[in-house]
Parts: C-alpha cells; sequence; structure tokens
C-alpha cells in the first residue's frame, strides 16, 4: 500500500517541529509495511537545505501564497492521481479537514475527519473519532482508497522513519481565481510548549484577572489559555481558546481556574500529565478529570498555588 | 445579491452531566432531554448574514437573506426567530437527525439541490457542528455547487465594488481576502458571535407568517464510512478533592502530588 502524508508548514521556524511529526507519522504506518512519501505547503519557499536534515523518504513540497483549502486540495489531487497513492493521511492544521474532504470529492474516496487513532489491521484501517462535543468515540473502518484527517491525535510511539531524503520542490503558487488579494493581519502570537498550563474559565471574575494570568503565565513562562466562553465574552483571544476549537497542549501540570470541565475543552488538556483544578463547584465535570482539586474560589489560592509552580516549574 | 445562511439545530452539550450519558442507537448519545441551541459557528453565521444586509441598506443590490435548516419540528421556532430578524426566507428541510447525523453527503446535496434552483452569491456556513462532527458540509457544498470555499472565517465585510472582504484564520495566522462572488464561507472562531434576539413587535409582525419547505435529497453517497461502534470515553482520573481549602489546600497537593516534581525529599 502506498501513503501520501500531508503536512502543513507554519513559517520557517515550525520546520523541525514538523518534520518530527511527518517523521513519527510515516514511522508508525512504514512499520505496518506501507510505503510512505510526503507533501508539505506552507505560505514559505522551501528550500532543500532548510528541510532535508529534518524530514525522511521522497517529499514533495510546495508554496502557495494564498493560504486556501481549494489550491492546496487541487494541488495535490493531481499528484495523488500521478503517485497512485492508495491512501492519504493529513496531519492535524486548521485546514485538514477541509483539504480531506475536498479531495475525497475530487478523486471518489472514501474520507473520515477529525480522526485521533489510527491502526491499520490489514484490510484498512481502523480509526477513532469524536463526536457530540468530544463526549463520544466513533469507531471506523476505512478502505482504500481513502484520506484521513487527524485532530489531536494520540501519542505514536513508533521508531521514527529513517527513509533516505529525496526532495522534489513543486511550482510556487502565486495566484487563485477567486481571491484577489490577501494581506497578513497578524502572526499567531505562538506560545512554545511549556511544562506548566494556566488554563482560565468562566469562574474567573473579571477581565483584569485574565489579563493578570496571562502576564504571571507569560513571564514566568508558563503557557496560558481559556475557555472559549471566555475568549468569545471578549476578555482573550480566540486564539487563546484551549481545546476543540482552539489549541492542544501537552504540559506536566496542568492548572485550570474556574473551568467547568466541558469535553470541547478538556480535548486540548488530556494529554496533560498531571490536572489540578480549583473551583468552587464540586459537581463540575472538571474535577472528576482532574488527578487532584480544590474546593474553593481560585482567590484563595492562586497567590501561593502560583508561588508553587514558579518553584516547580524551576526544577522541572 | 442573495445570501443563504445554513444553520444546525444542535443539543447543549455543556448541560449533560456524566452520569446522565448514554449511547442510544448504537452509535449516538441520549440527548433528547437536552434543550436545543443553534451551532455556535451557525450562529455566527445567521448574525454575519443581518449585519451585512444592513451595510448593504439603501446599496444596489442590497441582499435577499434566505435561513435554511434541516431538522425536526423543533427548528421551526428558531426559523421564525430568524424571520423576525429579517431573513426574507426561511426554509425547512423535514428530517429526522439520526438519518443524517454521519451523513453530510445527504446535508450537502440537498442545500446544492435548493441552490440549483434558487441560485445564491454567498453562502454561509459553520465549520462543524457537534452531534456528527464530520467538519465535512461546506467543502461538499463548495464541490457540489462549483463555487470556491472559503474557510474559518472570522469576519466579513462588504467592498464597495462587490466582492467581499474576508478575515480569515490559518493555524493561528489571521488574513485579510479580497475575493470573488460567488462563494461558500465556512466560519470559524468568529468575532461575532451572538445572533441578536428581536424584539416583541418584530416577532408579533411575523408570527403568522409561513415556512417555505423543502424536500431532503435523495443520495446514496458512500463516502463517509458509518461508525461500526461508539464509546463513551472514560475521562476520570484521580480526582481527589483536598479536605482544606486556602493556602492549606496548596500544601495539602502540593505535599501529596508535587513534591517529587519539585524535587523535595
Amino acid at each position: 500500500m502506498k501513503l501520501l502524508t500531508i503536512v502543513h508548514i507554519d513559517g520557517t521556524d515550525a520546520i523541525e517541529a514538523a518534520a518530527l511529526r511527518q517523521r513519527t507519522l510515516n514511522g508508525y504506518f512504514e512499520s505496518f509495511g506501507y510505503e510512505c512519501e510526503s507533501y508539505l505547503y506552507g505560505a514559505e519557499k522551501f528550500y532543500e537545505d532548510a528541510v532535508k536534515q529534518d524530514f525522511a523518504g521522497r517529499v514533495y513540497a510546495q508554496r502557495f501564497h494564498f493560504i486556501s483549502a481549494v489550491p492546496v486540495a487541487d494541488e495535490i489531487s493531481a499528484l495523488i492521481i500521478g503517485g497512485k497513492f492508495d491512501g492519504v493521511v493529513i496531519e492535524e492544521s486548521e485546514l485538514a479537514n477541509d483539504i480531506a474532504v475536498l479531495l475525497a470529492a475530487y478523486l471518489d474516496r472514501r474520507c473520515l475527519t477529525n480522526v485521533f487513532s489510527v491502526t491499520p489491521n490489514g484490510t484498512g484501517i481502523l480509526c477513532k473519532r469524536l463526536s457530540y462535543n468530544n463526549n463520544l468515540i466513533l469507531e471506523h473502518e476505512i478502505k482504500a482508497p481513502f484520506v484521513i484527517s487527524l485532530r489531536g491525535y494520540e501519542k505514536i510511539l513508533t521508531a521514527p522513519s529513517g527513509a533516505a531524503f529525496e526532495f522534489f520542490p513543486l511550482r510556487s503558487m502565486e495566484n487563485s481565481e477567486y481571491i484577489l488579494s490577501q494581506k497578513p493581519v497578524s502572526k499567531a502570537g505562538k506560545q512554545g510548549n511549556s511544562k506548566v498550563l494556566i488554563a482560565c474559565g468562566m469562574g474567573v471574575e473579571t477581565c483584569e484577572e485574565i489579563e493578570y494570568f496571562r502576564n504571571y503565565a507569560r513571564e514566568h513562562g508558563f503557557n496560558f489559555g481559556v475557555t472559549r466562553p471566555v475568549a468569545i465574552r471578549g476578555w482573550a483571544k480566540l486564539g487563546e481558546t484551549i481545546g476543540v476549537s482552539g489549541q492542544t497542549f501537552a504540559p506536566k501540570i496542568c492548572v485550570t481556574l474556574g473551568v467547568s470541565g466541558a469535553a470541547a475543552f478538556y480535548v486540548g488538556i488530556e494529554n496533560a500529565d498531571f490536572i489540578l483544578s480549583v473551583n468552587t463547584n464540586r459537581d463540575a465535570l472538571i474535577i472528576a478529570q482532574s488527578d487532584a482539586a480544590i474546593i474553593d474560589d481560585y482567590k484563595n489560592v492562586c497567590g501561593k498555588l502560583l508561588d508553587s509552580l514558579v518553584d516547580l516549574y524551576a526544577t522541572l | 445579491m442573495k445570501l443563504l445562511t445554513c444553520f444546525k439545530l444542535c443539543p447543549d452539550m455543556d448541560k449533560l452531566r456524566q452520569q446522565d450519558f448514554e449511547i442510544s442507537g448504537g452509535k449516538g448519545l441520549e440527548t433528547s432531554f437536552l434543550p436545543n441551541m443553534i451551532n455556535c459557528f451557525d450562529e455566527s453565521g445567521l448574525e454575519f448574514g443581518i449585519r451585512l444586509s444592513e451595510k448593504s441598506e439603501g446599496l444596489e443590490p442590497n441582499i435577499e437573506k434566505t435561513a435554511f435548516t434541516i431538522g425536526g419540528d423543533a427548528s421551526e421556532m428558531y426559523l421564525r426567530t430568524l424571520k423576525a430578524l429579517g431573513y426574507e426566507h426561511c426554509v425547512l428541510v423535514k428530517k429526522d437527525e439520526d438519518e443524517f447525523r454521519y451523513s453530510p453527503c445527504m446535508v450537502a446535496q440537498t442545500i446544492a439541490e435548493y441552490v440549483g434552483e434558487n441560485p445564491q452569491d454567498i453562502i454561509v456556513m459553520g465549520k462543524e457542528a457537534p452531534n456528527g462532527n464530520n467538519s465535512a458540509t461546506a467543502q461538499l457544498v463548495s464541490v457540489l455547487t462549483g463555487r470556491p470555499l472559503i474557510s474559518s472565517v472570522i469576519d466579513v465585510k462588504f467592498c464597495d465594488d462587490g466582492t467581499l472582504t474576508v478575515t480569515v484564520t490559518n493555524d493561528g495566522d489571521v488574513y485579510e481576502q479580497t475575493v470573488a462572488l460567488p462563494v461558500v464561507l465556512s466560519i470559524g472562531n468568529a468575532v461575532i458571535s451572538k445572533l441578536r434576539v428581536p424584539t416583541l413587535k418584530q416577532r408579533m409582525k411575523c408570527k403568522d407568517l409561513p415556512l417555505e419547505h423543502f424536500k431532503p435529497a435523495e443520495t446514496s453517497c458512500a463516502m463517509f464510512p458509518e461508525p461500526m461502534r461508539a464509546v463513551i470515553p472514560d475521562r476520570r482520573r484521580g480526582g481527589y478533592l483536598s479536605p482544606y481549602s486556602g493556602s492549606e489546600a496548596v500544601d495539602d497537593i502540593q505535599g501529596k502530588f508535587l513534591k517529587g516534581r519539585l524535587g523535595e525529599a
């Protein structure tokens, strides 16, 4: 079986992280006998020297001036037909689902989106995905030819692919028939991977306190995020949302303050090693989902708690 | 100019307690006892429709708005609200949600058939809805209607020359794009997230106006494999509750759980 893995590269500084994901994903499928090739796309030009030390196997790379699902899917579909790929697996990114469905529709393939677990079983691939706002796991079997897009997928423990690197730069796509112009508004203020995450929910009572926790996190090198309702209220940027419509984290310690624990949020922190929650409501969902909880107003504990986190962070 | 906004009613999953989790029909969750709400991404789309229409007032062409949904009788009340908010056409496709939850092809085909009979310049819909979580309808509508897709839209404005300026996100980066019509917009984490509430006067004015109905599409599309099994995830962890409060609770947690991590004896 021949597989194409698709990876979005978000800026030149993200190459190393993207490459690790590509090698891990390819290594996993190669361990089941798949032959893997990869396609990289992004807004930056790809230079062989920049990618050859990090990626494995045959790698196609293409730059798009207008980042939008349709031109990317158009280009990949031609590649899939030419390369006779049995399956396509799209690494998690904001456009992954869009590209997956467009490709499946163009090429008349089976499709699954938002897949977090893939297990080849000889005749096809067993996939697990979340539905009902992440409150239900659905199990599917998908047979070739297929297109799968991943989201928040489980840690893969197989050795990364060590296939010999071959580079095939494809023509840059500078134009679009329907996007007439484009200007960047802001770059993502991407947070690095910290070992401590502070997550604030609607229980945090004022915008100023959210701001305080954000600044505290930034000052001490922690990650910071909020639940969607906090962002919708305008107290935080939408980009700071944790969960299904935002970022996912895998810190050593996650502290939630005034978070109820809706499944859509929990997906963003479930890979944390240790979850400590502070909430006044002992029946809140987050309490059972935490390793430990303090039933109290966050104002009574956060001063000492944050100081102890700073001490902890220094020794992690 | 014509604008179609598609929306879906969903159960308010935040109201679901852990002890109420129950599999229904082998492939879904029992949610019949939960209150309904408009899917949050669709809600933004519906409000965008009204705002675009307000901006175009007095200009040529002004916007004729249609709200479109597939679902059961509960949808009627929401369509009447949208009628009161100024949606000229409110279209209901009656179909039980169990029949299309994991069938985005049927939903997209129905929308495409409606657009075939009632051509639209702008089609707006949320990027995903909780029950099926297929994240596929907007893309399929784009393919079936031959209109380009702009996804993860967080803001929309009209330009004087009849084009649209859309603000889109891509993995956290934000871009402003000028796009030609016709187009399909899939709404992401939009800046505007709440649909306004109609006044009593607006509601009374529209209460007897008829809703429009449309037939669900027949489709044998097998693009999306049906789920074989549904499982409720067990997300319980230790769940240790400190018997203390305030700084004593921090000492307690630190002593029991964080000590090793702190590198203390």
